[in-house]
């Protein structure tokens, strides 16, 4: 399933190794096999800075010891701006998903998801961003 | 004349020692107010607070050691804060210092306190007394700094004590409820290594009832994630059956064989609660009960709905009109001693061994029941057993699904309270379809295809009754749509519609076994009833499988 998925290429910024394998299984069973991980905020900076137009969508862990997902998407959205934003977070409560989406977060997927979950959260921020590009 | 000179010499002396003691006197008061002076001064001077005196003519006329200590810049000749101005700016970051000046006129005399962080790591209380000086026409300042940097690092080193144990007690709440569902996985999976080879069926089974007992702890973390903030994780009306159906198999793994766990409930009745709070109150009532039988016995969990003439009399007078439903948990073990009922309820009080319960069990049972405005009802006694009974209001459905019948017989269907999401690409039948839905009363989102759906859902915040989606759409087709929708939203029903056979040669997309399909032109009636049986799920598939009816599908294309 899923021409629209299988070409995607998706940056993984996740600091904890068996996280970042989980989230690479899961894409791959969606089709998606061009991944790249970086460990921490830093790292997903310096990278999307040499491939910004290259990576189609950014998944990142909000809960990060150096840098938190939220301070990561702030400076990559000042950085370069509207690359598809899907942020893995364990939190539930409203305040959190009002400060992600005032830094510009597309989607969000609740910790623990099913492969299922996060295909359709895939599209869902796909099609946001189609949207607000149509919109623009 | 000699004493005419006498007199007068008398006179001039009285008048010398008049003069004399007039001048004496005026000295002593002189030297008096100099002693008082230098009183007043050395009790500045030496006083432990930071002392500042702005004449009425806004200049700064006297500060003491502990200002200068406070304020070093004040030991400097062309100190900026030698004004009035200058000084509550920089005290207020001008935000103050127009209103000081203006409350300065109206009142004679004002005391006002400010806690402000001067430099980094120093913390000021600023008392500042404001005096109209009754002699002149301007206003006397004078400032009073209170140094508070010890209390406040003592009070912040207490909110930390506070949130440690806090967290503590947290932790040990959690620990509790989560080797609860430790002992579930680890159960089953023990049963599972029994059987393993002898019945692949158990084998799912028992892995399906894990994979439960680990959604449940993601909902206990979800709830946890609230916990500072006590509140119930999306309350909402859920039925009480729902809950105690899958308890027995939930607690199967932690019930001893001798105990045996009898349910009893009415169908059909909705408390606002959670669905994991609910799974969580009655667990920990149970094992309660079950702890309560160290050599087995019975467990019986009953619910009955209740009027308010029947709550029992203590509870009379609260929530009129009201009805209740009484979820009852009796055990006949060994009952709860008079030294221990008066203390059941209170946080962190157990009577089990350390590391068998955090003492936070029936805690947080009361702080739930309260939050759904209801009421705890416990009747016991030593060596009979107990009954726990949870009074809880009943949530009045605005949810309605009539059928009614015209003359001639015709059902009509009518819905009201429910959300239907529509995914279709033919814009004309889209419109048909929405109109026929709201007639019946439906809340309608539209979708023109699978992706627009996915996104409408995620807007979307309220349940959502019915997914009814074409099967054949481009890009996302009905039967992928469905699949990612019953992920992130289980509890939806799905109906598909096509203009092909099911699974005949016409179709290349295969609808899934049990499925609800029907068949393109709708029948609405069709349509209505099948909905209506969903709702009342009687979890009857409904499908109308049209493989045999293909006379139809060449005018109408999905």
């Amino acid at each position: 399933m899923g021409e629209l998925l299988s070409g995607l290429k998706v940056l993984i910024v996740e600091d904890q190794q068996d996280a970042r394998s989980m989230l690479r299984h899961m894409l791959g069973e969606l089709g998606i096999n061009q991944i790249f991980e970086a460990h921490d905020g830093r790292e997903g900076l310096r990278f999307m800075d040499s491939a910004f137009d290259f990576v189609d969508m950014v998944i990142c862990d909000w809960n990060m010891p150096s840098m938190t997902g939220v301070e990561f998407l702030r400076q990559l959205r000042t950085a370069d701006g509207s690359v598809p934003f899907l942020m893995v977070t364990g939190r539930a409560d409203m305040d959190s998903v009002v400060e992600a989406k005032s830094a510009g977060v597309t989607g969000y997927i609740r910790k623990p998801f099913s492969h299922r979950e996060l295909e359709a959260k895939l599209r869902i921020i796909l099609a946001r961003a189609a949207n607000e590009e149509a919109n623009s | 004349m000699a004493v005419l000179l006498t007199q007068i010499i008398i006179l001039i002396l009285i008048g010398g020692l008049a003069a004399c003691a007039a001048m004496i006197w005026r000295q002593k008061q002189a030297l008096a107010s100099m002693v008082t002076y230098n009183y007043l001064e050395d009790a500045i001077e030496s006083t432990p607070m930071g002392f500042l005196y702005f004449d009425s003519r806004d200049q700064l006329r006297k500060t003491n050691a502990m200002a200068r200590q406070m304020l070093p810049c004040l030991k400097d000749g062309d100190c900026p804060l030698k004004t009035v101005d200058a000084f509550l700016d920089f005290v207020f970051a001008n935000r103050y210092s127009k209103r000081f000046g203006n409350e300065l006129q109206s009142s004679s005399y004002q005391e006002h306190v400010f806690t402000h962080d001067f430099m980094e790591a120093m913390a000021y209380e600023e008392r500042i007394y404001l005096m109209q000086a009754s002699h002149s026409q301007g206003a006397a300042l004078v400032v009073f700094l209170t140094d508070v940097t010890d209390i406040r690092m003592r009070e912040l080193r207490f909110q930390q004590t506070q949130k440690l144990e806090a967290l503590g007690r947290l932790a040990g709440g959690v620990a509790h409820d989560f080797n609860n569902l430790i002992s579930i996985v680890d159960g089953y999976s023990r049963m599972i290594d029994k059987c393993a080879h002898e019945d692949p069926e158990k084998v799912v089974e028992y892995s399906q009832r894990i994979r439960k007992a680990a959604e449940r702890g993601a909902g206990l973390t979800k709830q946890m994630l609230l916990f500072g903030q006590h509140k119930m994780v999306e309350p909402k009306p859920i039925d009480l059956a729902e809950v105690l159906s899958q308890l027995g198999d939930l607690l199967e793994p932690i019930l001893d064989k001798s105990t045996i766990l009898s349910l009893d409930f009415e169908r059909g009745v909705r408390v606002n609660c959670s669905h994991d709070a609910m799974t969580q109150i009655l667990m920990n009532l149970v094992i309660n009960a079950r702890d309560a039988l160290p050599e087995g016995g019975r467990i019986k969990v009953t619910t009955q709905t209740v009027n308010q003439k029947s709550l029992p009399s203590h509870f009379i007078g609260t929530n009129k009109g009201r009805n209740y439903v009484c979820i009852s948990v009796s055990d006949n073990g060994t009952g709860i001693s008079g030294q221990v009922k008066p203390r059941m309820f209170e946080p962190f009080f157990t009577t089990k061994s350390q590391g068998q319960g955090a003492g936070l069990g029936l805690s947080m049972i009361y702080g739930l029941v309260k939050e759904m405005s209801g009421f705890i009802d416990v009747e016991t006694e030593e060596g009979q057993g107990t009954t726990m009974r949870l009074y809880l209001p009943v949530c009045v459905d605005k949810r309605k699904n009539d059928v009614t019948a015209d003359l001639d017989g015709n059902e009509t269907y009518r819905f009201e309270g429910y959300t239907v999401m529509l995914a279709e690409d033919e814009p004309d039948l889209r419109a048909l379809m929405k109109e026929a839905l709201v007639d019946m009363g439906f809340e309608v989102l539209l979708a023109e295809n699978g992706n627009q759906a996915l996104v409408q859902q995620d807007d979307f915040q309220d349940d959502i009754a019915f997914l009814i989606t074409d099967v054949v759409m481009p890009e996302l087709n009905g039967i992928q749509l469905a699949d990612l929708f019953s992920a992130i939203r289980p509890d939806t029903r799905i109906i598909f519609l096509s203009a092909f056979p099911a699974n005949g040669s016409l179709s290349k997309l295969e609808v899934p076994e049990g499925a609800n399909l029907l068949p393109k032109p709708v029948d609405v009636k069709r349509l209505g009833q099948l909905m209506h049986d969903l709702l009342n799920d009687n979890g009857e598939v409904v499908n109308t499988n049209c493989g045999d009816d293909e006379s139809w599908a060449n005018s109408y294309q999905g």
